[in-house]
């Protein structure tokens, strides 16, 4: 009985092993932030372009 | 003590020729694995996920600091230019702001320089005022017919390119009939206003 169980517990323990891995496989891969959360988080830049308002300024003044 | 002694028995019997046991100790250990794997899965499962959540609320906490600091410069910097902000209203309004370019340069300075001004046509121009949120770059075309001098005209035209609301003049007609020239002015000035939406082809309509 051993004998022929011996094949199919090692199948069985590759098949395992290997749906174990691909499954540590794709959390791994899985984005880490959802999407929604990126776009909360997106960088801004708070710097205002000066020069353009100083010419518009010196523009309506002449 | 029945069933201890037949599981003994039976133990017995496996273990009783060599390869028999080996073949039996294999069996039990690739068992055993299977086994072990079985319930070490969903612990490995559970901390890498939760690794990988630790990781990404990191990102998100620094991510958010740095976006709070951002917004209070950002504060700052809108604080010191509030003043300004009629003047930016004025060189690109949100919404065409028709009634005011038209009083403004164009029928202001039409007067200044002694000029007559026979028509104004715009092309696809929204009346309503947007929405602030979601705006976009959009142009206003138009075609102006005015009549005067000739150096009047000229001193529109550059007094027009003065102007702080930006007007891109296309082309310039003019037609001569005695010391005053009519000229047809196309133009494009800018403003901030709803995204123009371009309906799909492909859907709506029926199908025989």
């Amino acid at each position: 009985m051993s004998k022929n169980l011996v094949p199919i517990l090692t199948a069985f323990l590759i098949v395992l092993v290997m749906f174990i891995a691909l499954q540590v496989i794709n959390i791994l891969n899985k984005a880490p932030i959802p999407e929604a959360t990126q776009k909360q988080i997106e960088k801004l830049d708070p710097t205002l372009d000066q020069k353009v308002l100083q010419d518009i300024k010196s523009k309506a003044g002449s | 003590m029945q069933f201890y002694e037949k599981t003994l028995k039976q133990y017995n019997q496996y273990t009783a020729d060599p390869k028999k046991k080996n073949y039996f100790e294999i069996a039990l250990t690739l068992g055993l694995m299977i086994v072990l794997l079985l319930m070490i899965y969903p612990a490995v499962t559970y901390i890498l996920n939760l690794n990988k959540e630790i990781q990404a609320g990191r990102v998100v906490k620094e991510g958010l600091s740095q976006k709070i600091q951002d917004l209070q410069n950002a504060r700052n910097a809108f604080a010191d230019v509030q003043t300004d902000l009629p003047l930016l209203q004025l060189a690109l309004p949100i919404g065409s702001d028709v009634d005011k370019y038209v009083q403004k340069p164009l029928e202001d300075l039409a007067s200044r320089h002694g000029l007559t001004l026979k028509s104004i046509q715009f092309a696809d121009l929204p009346i309503s005022q947007p929405a602030t949120e979601n705006v976009k770059l959009r142009d206003m075309d138009f075609t102006l017919s005015l009549t005067g001098g000739y150096t009047n005209l000229n001193d529109f035209l550059k007094d027009l390119e003065k102007f702080v609301r930006v007007t891109n003049v296309d082309s310039i007609t003019l037609k001569g009939s005695g010391s005053d020239v009519t000229v047809t002015i196309s133009a494009v000035t800018n403003f901030l206003g709803s995204p123009v939406i371009i309906p799909n082809q492909t859907s709506g309509g029926t199908t025989p």
